[in-house]
């Protein structure tokens, strides 16, 4: 302890600390390389899957024959709580025909569910009409509220055709609430709560639908490598570095 | 009787010196032990309780399971054989920090690569994945057996502990499945690709799901009745090894007389 003569105890204990030390950081050093290796290789391919996950979703909501454009690449974000549920930046996709507007694309959610937060797909025409809706992710009780999904009931696709006059259109509520759409025995919450988003977050897109569109593309891809075969479900690699796809 | 006892001891001590120099020259594995360990006696789900929580939140379905199982086998058997490797060179203090290291290393690269190669797997498993990091049979695989044991071994040992781990997993996910959705194999594709939607098999159908089966409970219950199982043919076994033990107790006093 004292500063004159060096308890060789001591000594011994700092030797040992400085060896361990060496060698704790020699392994992290040693992980950190492998895992930054790995990172490297695998993060094109998983950009790709991203995107390819992204493109599915979008298909599923939005019919490929009606658009020539890729939405992935021509998109802009917005923070618009009404419209997407959530107080963060949000991908809103836009897909045009002969280089005129078709129709947008985007994520909304709620909290209000059984369980947890239900996100869903949109896609909304540039009438107003919805061309599809899909749950992307949710939580609810498993038999009950998971009917939502498109694997376990075609509840969700009773939105498509239909569209938003006002808002607090009085179509647009369960049946239960004096609407026009099912509510699943057993489970009224989970359908409420996606009718009562649907309505405010469609009827604000169809309100904004210029607005939307007007918005500078923040999507871009270089122009030497743009795609003018429209969507192709392969998409090349190197287009992914310019892009920023907001995927959860 | 003291010179009787004297000899005896010299013959102990040198089998000892024998056995001892055999182990030097090669060491004598028990591979059967480190097997049957691994997949029965030890078992890390049924007999250590390590890593329930992956165990019981993924079995919803047979191939959740069969990916969760094959992730903690392959981070299983990489970080035995990369703690046995490199337990020379860790002292006693730190190699807790070490081998936590590497098993995360491990599981971010493993999680990496699914998120790359089985993009619809690694969504449905979620936060599963990294969480393995967390699964006690994992670290303890490595502090009981691997920082004991040469390489081989403690891969081999990791290996039936992940076999161990999968076999349980797979078992309560397929019956899950098929209680609780009538179905087998659904959702193969995020696994193997798009050619194995076809193995997905509608064993009965029925109009509302069984819930119990497929949320939590359905797995605790399954869980504790393969515990309960596993506990009946050990008890079986063990009392025909007591039958045969009494008798050779008998033959030993018969012999005496």
């Amino acid at each position: 302890m004292s500063d004159t003569s060096p308890n060789p105890n001591n000594r011994v204990t700092l030797l040992t600390t400085r060896k361990n030390a060496l060698l704790l950081t020699a392994f992290a050093a040693v992980c950190t390389l492998f895992v930054a290796l790995t990172h490297l290789l695998t993060k094109p391919v998983i950009e790709h899957q991203k995107q390819q996950n992204v493109l599915n979703k979008l298909t599923q909501v939005l019919d490929q024959s009606k658009f020539d454009n890729n939405p992935l690449f021509n998109c802009t974000e917005i923070t618009d709580f009404e419209l997407t549920g959530q107080s963060s930046p949000v991908t809103v996709y836009r897909a045009t025909l002969d280089s005129a507007p078709y129709a947008v694309v985007f994520q909304t959610q709620t909290n209000n569910g059984y369980n947890g937060k239900i996100t869903m797909m949109v896609a909304v025409d540039k009438n107003g009409t919805v061309q599809g809706v899909r749950t992307l992710e949710h939580q609810e009780t498993p038999g009950l509220g998971d009917k939502i999904e498109l694997a376990k009931s075609n509840w969700i696709l009773e939105f498509a055709g239909k569209a938003v006059e006002s808002d607090a259109d009085p179509k647009w509520y369960i049946k239960k609430d004096g609407g026009q759409f099912d509510q699943f025995t057993g489970a009224t919450i989970t359908p409420r709560a996606i009718v009562n988003q649907l309505r405010g977050s469609i009827y604000r897109a169809t309100q904004s639908f210029d607005a939307l569109f007007s918005a500078p593309n923040q999507c871009e891809v270089a122009p030497e490598s743009q795609t003018t075969g429209g969507l192709s479900s392969d998409l090349e690699l190197e287009q992914k570095s310019n892009n920023e796809v907001d995927n959860e | 009787m003291t010179a009787n006892s004297s000899t005896e001891s010299m013959k102990n001590t040198e089998a000892a010196a024998i056995e001892a120099s055999n182990t030097a020259d090669k060491p004598a594995t028990d591979w059967r032990e480190i097997i049957r360990s691994g997949l029965w006696t030890n078992n890390p789900a049924l007999v250590q309780l390590l890593g329930l929580c992956p165990l019981l939140a993924v079995t919803n379905t047979f191939i959740n399971a069969l990916g969760l199982a094959i992730a903690t086998l392959l981070v299983l058997v990489v970080s035995n054989l990369t703690v046995s490797l490199v337990k020379q060179w860790v002292t006693k203090e730190i190699r807790i920090p070490v081998f936590i290291m590497i098993i995360a290393s491990f599981v971010t690269i493993i999680q990496l690569l699914m998120n790359a190669y089985t993009f619809g797997l690694y969504l449905s498993l979620g936060i599963f994945i990294p969480l393995i990091v967390t699964n006690c049979a994992i670290i303890g695989r490595a502090e009981a057996f691997a920082s004991k044991n040469a390489p081989l071994e403690s891969a081999v040992d990791g290996l039936m502990m992940g076999l161990g781990f999968a076999v349980v997993l797979v078992l309560l996910g397929g019956a899950r499945e098929i209680l609780g959705q009538g179905t087998l194999f659904d959702g193969a594709h995020l696994l193997f690709g798009d050619w194995a939607t076809s193995m997905k098999v509608q064993v009965f159908e029925f109009e509302q799901q069984f819930l119990l089966a497929i949320l939590p409970p359905g797995a605790f219950i399954g869980m504790g009745l393969i515990i309960a199982i596993k506990n009946v043919i050990d008890a079986k076994q063990a009392s025909k090894k007591q039958k045969q033990n009494k008798k050779v107790e008998r033959a030993r006093v018969t012999h005496v007389g």
